[in-house]
């Protein structure tokens, strides 16, 4: 192996990997930073766990904990979860997987992950200007009258949306414009459906994150009324704005969550998809609709009865075809032949998580269930369960299937089923009870809290614990197989699609030594 | 903050340390919790029905060696695909009706229902009685209500959004500056039941606590009585004590030299205090009562500009009251 050339070894250097137009480095330097403040949101939200073990004071005072939630969700929002997967998976594999040299545009492909860590400096310096408190939602007016690095961290979310914007653009043009001979739309991996969706997602939405965002800092910084009501604004308007943005956000964060387990399921199954139109047909319906249910964050913002009917019935609407998926990877896991290797754990442990959380989406979708439980840690633990337990662990799986061809290596599977068993239990130790509390009427961002929740905030605590040593568990297991794991062969999961049939062990700068031409399917295995 | 400790301290009436849902105190309460009980079972039944077969092809179909292959690559199914597009939409559009119905429910406020005014600013809650011209304010207020009668509120915030919460009636209702959003109860059962706050709204979000006492219609007469009588007759500096807490001063404010979020109420009166601009004024009577009624005139060096402004809600006797106070702190 080490007499090939590939795209690690064939240059050499800092600058090599700084000014690289290769879409694969360029998807494992986003890999490395997205895991980085993926670290850092962990470490937040440990803190933030160890503080609610107490109704009282525990390890920080009220105004440092309200800092480190804002700073937890907005890092873990925009820093991990929206670029997370299309950035990291998406730029790595979309171009093997279509068979193309490369994205469309390399050097915008380039440019954007600069643009990225850009708004990630950004952001963490309003560390030093004072750390932002308003909730990584910016409600208005409080986010234009507290004090604290608010213009900073909306910059933040403004740079990294022009980030997103450009991954989106080079993902669609790529799809129609480089795909191999032979590759016809329904030959696509769905991983390329589901990355496809998301991009028409993230083109159309951010900009409008990005205007609501500088309406903000313009408010903030001119005094000009558009949000405070004190100045003659409409404080609800910034809500609606935000939604609109930050509703399919969360499709743009599913989506590719969804995309990864449809390639696992299938190739640890060693079975065609079931209902490959459906599943594909499923996630353009899904980024359709997901633009027409943001009210549904706002039924108790004194929005009209009808406005409030009409987005609760898109917002079941929307689950449908969520559903659909979750059944059609079930049909393909029957008759299959299924092997437990890592990846596929953590299908399972997605599929396991995702369901839960699907449902109770179900619970705030209903009208007058929402406006008990809007606000409280019943919400906190529905999004996790869909964020975390959906598209962190489909993340997690993907990292692990392609870490082969990404590094060469084979790491050991026992540690990598351990990291799985314990994300998993410590997940649902942490937000189970949340719901159970949320339901009781534990209010979110509450510092302290009655009496009668502390036995539910302390299992959570002991929780997170469990699922913080197992996500560093999995990454430490990553990181050793580059030292001590196994060389590994070309198409160690007998997968079917290009990036694993045409490549090397490794892929080369270029990819692929000749053009493949593409005949068939990428699910038929034999 | 012994005040805070008794707040958090507060139960939240529940069946049981286990039970999903805090007690019921009133008929919409019960209603709500047949259709959340609804979602739950039939929520419990559809995540069986995703992950007993998980597991069970997990056993059955798992690969016992390393060239097994499936057993089919069989790849759709009319029948089964129509089936669970369409039969989650029967299932869903119970949901969306039966939540529809509790919602118009929650927001249709009877006409004749008695009208209570809420202010949220933060952190706490102001309830003003028009009918009975008294008002209850602070954090851990006690805000006092009949049983069996329709109660309206009225509610507007002084400063950011903050949002009215009452789990034991399955109601919340957003509290905007600007504009007024209405909310309404009916108690069928007395006894204490938290009102929280839960719209984040800065520092002391999570001690936005009042109580609501139910009583009955005699004993809530009393009450209204008693309140009326209590600010008349005590002594200024104690009317003053008592404001201190329930107008929640305590927040930012500590009367033993400590540092808080706004200087310390120890030696004030009398003292010279420096304003943002530079200027120097001396504490005596007038400048206090300005700060009070509206602190943004004279903004004091060094400290946040987030005391609230009490203009309007405080009365002269009051006034006096809070002076008196501030002046016991040599
Ligand atoms: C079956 C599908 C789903 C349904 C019916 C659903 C429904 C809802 C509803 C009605 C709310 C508003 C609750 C409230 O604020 O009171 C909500 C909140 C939320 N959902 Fe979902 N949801 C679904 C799936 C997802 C997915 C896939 C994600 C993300 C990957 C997601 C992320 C979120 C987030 C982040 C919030 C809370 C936002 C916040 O308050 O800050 N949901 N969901
Ligand atoms: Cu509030």
């Amino acid at each position: 192996m080490s007499s090939h050339t590939n795209y690690l070894n064939a240059k050499k250097g800092f600058a090599s990997w700084a000014l690289t137009i290769d879409h694969k480095r360029i998807g494992l330097m986003y890999l490395v930073s997205i895991m980085s403040f993926f670290l850092l949101g962990g470490l937040f939200a440990l803190l933030l766990r160890t503080e609610l073990l107490t109704p009282a004071h525990t390890i920080v005072d009220a105004k440092r904990y309200n800092q480190l939630f804002t700073l937890h969700g907005a890092i873990m929002v925009f820093l991990v979860i929206i670029p997370g997967i299309p950035a990291s998976l998406g730029n790595f594999v979309l171009p093997l997987m279509l068979g193309a040299k490369d994205v469309a545009f390399p050097r915008i492909n380039l440019a954007s992950y600069y643009i990225y860590v850009l708004g990630a400096i950004v952001a963490l310096s309003s560390l030093f200007v004072g750390a932002i408190d308003t909730g990584w939602t910016f409600y208005t007016p409080y986010s234009t009258t507290t004090d604290g690095g608010v213009v900073l961290m909306v910059t933040a979310a403004f740079i990294l949306g022009f980030s997103s914007i450009f991954t989106g653009l080079n993902f669609i043009v790529t799809t129609h414009k480089l795909r191999a001979p032979g590759m016809t739309w329904f030959r696509m991996p769905l991983f390329i459906w589901g990355i496809y969706s998301t991009a028409v997602i993230q083109i159309m939405a951010t900009p409008v994150l990005a205007i609501t965002l500088l309406l903000l800092i313009v408010e903030r910084t001119l005094k000009i009324g558009i949000f405070d009501p004190v100045l003659g604004g409409d404080p609800v308007l910034f809500q609606h704005f935000f939604w609109f943005y930050s509703h399919p956000a969360v499709y743009i964060m599913i989506l590719p969550g969804m995309a990864v387990v449809s390639e696992l399921i299938a190739v640890f199954s060693q079975k065609r998809i079931f209902g490959y139109k459906q599943i594909a047909y499923s996630s353009i319906a899904i980024a359709g609709i997901s633009f027409l249910v943001w009210g549904h964050h706002m039924f108790v913002s004194g929005q009209s009865e009808l406005v409030g009917m009409i987005f609760s019935a898109l917002t079941f609407l929307v689950a449908i075809p969520s559903g659909v998926k979750m059944f059609n990877w079930l049909a393909t896991m029957n008759q299959g032949s299924i092997s437990f290797k890592t990846p596929m754990l953590w299908a399972l442990g997605f599929f396991f998580l995702f369901a839960i959380g699907g449902i109770t989406g179900v619970f705030l979708g209903t009208l007058s269930v929402d406006v008990h439980l809007h606000d409280t840690y019943f919400v906190v633990a529905h999004f996790h369960y869909v964020m975390v337990g959906g598209t962190f662990m489909a993340f997690m799986g993907g990292i692990f299937y392609w870490w082969p061809k990404m590094t060469g290596k084979m790491y050991s599977e026992f540690w990598g089923a351990t990291s799985t068993l314990m994300v998993v239990v410590g997940f649902n130790v942490t937000f189970f009870v949340q719901f159970l509390m949320g339901a009781q009427g534990m209010p979110r961002r509450y510092y302290s809290y009655l009496e009668q929740f502390q036995i539910y905030h302390q299992i959570s605590t002991i929780g997170s614990y469990i699922l913080g040593l197992g996500f560093v568990t999995a990454m430490i297991t990553l990181l050793v197989s580059l030292k001590k794991g196994q060389n590994a062969p070309a198409n160690p999961w007998k997968a079917a699609s290009l990036e694993w049939t045409h490549t090397d062990v490794i892929p080369i700068e270029h990819n692929f030594h000749e053009q493949p031409v593409v005949t068939e399917g990428p699910y038929e295995y034999r | 903050m012994d005040n805070l400790k008794e707040l958090l301290a507060m139960k939240l009436p529940v069946f049981s340390q286990w039970s999903w849902m805090p007690e019921p105190a009133s008929a919409y309460a019960g209603e709500f919790d047949s259709l959340f009980f609804f979602l739950m079972w039939t929520g419990l039944g559809l995540f069986l029905l995703v992950i007993v077969p998980m597991f069970w092809f997990m056993a059955k179909y798992r690969r016992k060696n390393e060239n097994q292959k499936a057993l089919t690559q069989k790849d759709h199914n009319h029948l089964a695909e129509t089936l669970w597009t369409f039969l989650p939409m029967i299932y869903l559009a119970v949901c969306f009706v039966w939540g529809f119905l509790g919602f118009l429910n929650v927001y249709s406020i009877p006409a004749n229902a008695k009208e209570l005014r809420v202010i949220g600013q933060k952190w706490n809650w102001t309830i003003q009685y028009p009918e009975e011209g008294i008002s209850v304010s602070g954090q851990g207020a006690v805000v006092g209500v009949p049983i069996d009668t329709n109660i309206r509120l009225t509610m507007s915030s002084q400063d950011v959004i903050h949002s009215f919460f009452l789990p034991n009636f399955r109601i919340k209702q957003d509290v905007l500056p600007g504009r007024y959003s209405t909310l309404w109860f009916r108690a069928d059962k007395e006894g204490e039941f938290p009102i929280l706050c839960t719209e984040y709204c800065g520092d002391y979000h999570s001690n936005m606590l009042a109580k609501l006492k139910v009583m009955s219609k005699d004993n809530y007469k009393a009450w209204v009585e008693n309140l009326k009588n209590a600010n008349n007759s005590l002594a200024p500096k104690d009317l003053g004590a008592k404001l201190y807490q329930s107008k929640a001063c305590v927040t930012c404010h500590t009367t033993d030299g400590a540092p808080r979020i706004g200087p310390t109420f120890k030696g004030l009166y009398g003292s010279t205090t420096e304003l943002a601009n530079g200027s120097k004024m001396k504490v005596d009577d007038t400048f206090i009562k300005e700060h009070i009624l509206t602190p943004t005139k004279t903004p004091i060096k060094g400290y946040p500009p987030v005391m609230p402004a009490f203009q309007g809600q405080l009365s002269e006797v009051e006034i006096n009251g809070l002076i008196e106070f501030i002046k016991s702190f040599k």
